[in-house]
């Protein structure tokens, strides 16, 4: 006997275009755990006849779906709200979707209808420039905080680059981004990443983003002989972006979303920009908290070990929202053009 | 139920409707008394089915247009309603839609 709190149904469905896509959402009437499978190629469909007393009665329609890709949702665990970015999706594309799920861990019988889509050609309205800020502290949205990780007991680049266990530092008045180095020659003491967030809900899902910069103002520059450390902004997916958590450490990218800064440019400035690159501008979605790493990109990023430099800093000290002084605060001035 | 060597004329069989039915059986003309509705109360197994339909026949209901435009599109050809869709979805979808 089939169980009923196993089973589902839509009951609502929206698309919104991206840059590159749709955003699908979908509500179901209990909650589940959905992926949406899609393909490009025409499910066939196939007509079974119904006979009851050796007359045919009528018809039931049996669909293939092949050469498909799943997407599993956004949101984590049981949900009635289900997201889904599907992306790229060439212009002029017809796709065939639908969903399916487990509810509780198991494996659910029901299935969405088939759903189809063409993917026309954007378009935008002007540019729109605005400044948005991570706020201080912890907060329900989107901080700026950073992460300590320390070496393991053998004091190796290995270990600490990929240490598993970090002190989250939420409501500090900088951020720090690069490495301290031991006492004895090739050992680390600490690393720091920083991971700065911001609220882009106001912005709508779909935007096109032509220009983004994160201004940062200078607490420390520090750097050891003739060594020209460099650092970026890079990708973030910390489990609680108004909460950085030690694990958050871990969750960083190494794709450089913004040009680097070395020591020298930013010794040259009070306000060192960070001016994002075309994987940067891919990278921001309207609609949503978007996370970012600042991190060292010469040594952290692309897991290489610096020269060893004892016991001093290559790192940069940025002020962060939890400053006394608003003038010093970092922020997004980001320019984007809306989905018409 | 009995094997028939032929089927009588359609006005014999619409006479006898509500007494004998008369069908094809694998090929076989047979006749048999007229179908009787079950007694109440229902079986114990098709009672344990009812929540399950009645959840289901909500599933056409509570759907928004697009859904339900859907359904309409994915049955059409056949002679099952988007409605009747709805219902095989909800209870076990995958006797409709195969993947491979």
């Amino acid at each position: 006997m089939a169980d009923p709190s196993l089973h589902w149904y839509i009951v609502t469905i929206e698309q919104t275009m991206t840059a590159h896509g749709y955003q699908i959402v979908v509500t179901t009437n209990q909650p589940a755990h959905l992926t949406l499978r899609w393909t490009s190629t025409v499910p066939q469909k196939h007509f079974l006849p119904i006979m009851r007393r050796g007359a045919t009665v009528g018809t039931l329609i049996d669909q293939c779906f092949v050469a498909y890709t799943d997407v599993p949702q956004d949101e984590p665990g049981d949900t009635l709200v289900h997201t889904f970015f599907i992306e790229p999706w060439p212009v002029c594309e017809w796709r065939w979707f639908y969903f399916w799920g487990t509810v509780a861990g198991k494996a659910s019988p029901s299935l969405s209808p088939i759903y189809e889509k063409h993917r026309v050609e954007p378009t935008y309205g002007p540019p729109q420039t605005a400044d948005f800020k991570p706020q201080p502290g912890i907060s329900d949205t989107a901080i700026d905080a950073h992460c300590r990780a320390v070496a393991g007991p053998d004091g190796s680049w290995a270990s600490i680059h990929g240490a598993t266990y970090s002190t989250p530092i939420n409501d500090y008045y900088v951020i720090q981004a690069g490495v301290y180095a031991g006492n004895t020659p090739d050992t680390w003491t600490w690393l720091w990443r920083g991971i700065i967030s911001v609220d882009l809900s106001t912005i709508p899902p779909g935007s096109l983003f032509e220009a983004a910069a994160l201004h940062t103002t200078k607490q420390q520059n520090y750097r050891n002989f003739d060594l020209v450390p460099s650092y970026a902004l890079f990708p973030a997916a910390p489990d609680d972006p108004g909460h950085i958590v030690s694990g958050d450490y871990a969750r960083v990218g190494a794709t450089p979303l913004t040009l680097a800064l070395d020591y020298n440019e930013i010794a040259a400035t009070y306000r060192p920009i960070f001016i994002f690159n075309s994987d940067g501008l891919d990278y921001l979605q309207g609609g949503r908290v978007n996370s970012l790493s600042l991190r060292n990109a010469n040594w952290d990023a692309p897991n290489i070990e610096p020269p060893w430099f004892r016991r001093t800093n290559c790192n940069y000290y940025a002020y962060s929202a939890d400053n006394t002084n608003r003038d010093r605060d970092p922020f997004y001035r980001i320019t984007w053009r809306e989905p018409l | 139920m009995a094997k028939i060597a032929l089927l009588p004329d359609q006005a014999i069989i619409s006479g006898y409707k509500g007494t004998l039915d008369f069908y094809v059986y694998l090929g076989i003309p047979c006749v048999r008394s007229w179908p009787q509705p079950p007694k109440d109360p229902r079986s114990a197994p098709v009672q344990e089915q009812w929540p399950i339909f009645a959840q289901a026949s909500r599933a056409w209901l509570n759907t928004d247009d697009e859904s339900r435009a859907a359904m309409e599109k994915m049955t059409s050809g056949s002679t099952m309603t988007g409605r009747d869709l709805a219902t095989k979805l909800y209870i076990n979808g995958k006797k409709v839609v195969r993947f491979a």
